[in-house]
């Protein structure tokens, strides 16, 4: 079965090279200081960051392993299905805890935190899997 | 869902490994196939039953809380 939607295992070297430009962003924010001037630099340092850090995450989390064949494609689905479930009960939930328990002023939830939370949760579950089958494996030829 | 995929496996003298590469999966799946963990999809499962040389009826049975 072809997993035509993953991107090839190069993508996750790509991957790499953001998360060091990542690093190098965030040190040189640091030194020029950019985060304590005005709130529009800020907000574009902040959202330069987040779509990095996204797109990081987006292809280490899409790009093929050598064992990725039709069972995986089924598991990174079922997470996908998962995390979109657990996203959307945390955006319901969410203001409710903030507003009722917690009582705060409702926070608002950027597309980009959601995002990430997500792309995380799949990410950890996926190798968290990945684990689990080959250890699997070898207690099989053991 | 039942399978005699080990015990074919076994007869025609095989590694999980050896028929992981004839059908062009990992050794994960065909294990997890084996100890019932993972259905494959018919493609794969045809796949299989043609190495073996056999029907897929033959080779999958379904149980009574499929």
């Amino acid at each position: 079965m072809k997993t035509n939607f993953l991107f090839p295992s190069k993508f996750r070297k790509l991957a790499y090279a953001i998360l060091v430009l990542i690093f190098v962003f965030i040190i040189i924010a640091g030194q020029l200081n950019l985060l304590a001037n005005e709130p529009q630099i800020k907000l574009l340092v902040k959202s330069i960051l987040m779509s990095l850090i996204c797109l990081f995450l987006f292809f280490i989390q899409f790009s093929k392993y050598k064992d990725d064949d039709e069972m995986m494609l089924e598991i990174r689905l079922r997470l996908v299905m998962n995390a979109l479930l657990s996203g959307t009960l945390y955006l319901i939930i969410s203001p409710i805890l903030e507003f009722f328990v917690f009582d705060g002023e409702i926070q608002e939830i950027k597309a980009g935190q959601i995002i990430m939370v997500l792309m995380i949760y799949q990410i950890l579950m996926f190798q968290m899997k990945r684990y689990q089958l080959k250890k699997e494996l070898n207690e099989e030829l053991h | 869902m039942k399978n005699y995929i080990k015990i074919e496996r076994a007869r025609h003298n095989l590694t999980q490994g050896d028929l992981a590469e004839k059908v062009g999966v990992s050794r994960q799946t065909i294990n997890s196939i084996e100890t019932k963990k993972y259905i494959p999809s018919t493609v794969l499962a045809l796949k299989i039953a043609k190495v073996f040389n056999m029907t897929l009826d033959a080779l999958f049975e379904l149980e009574n809380d499929d």
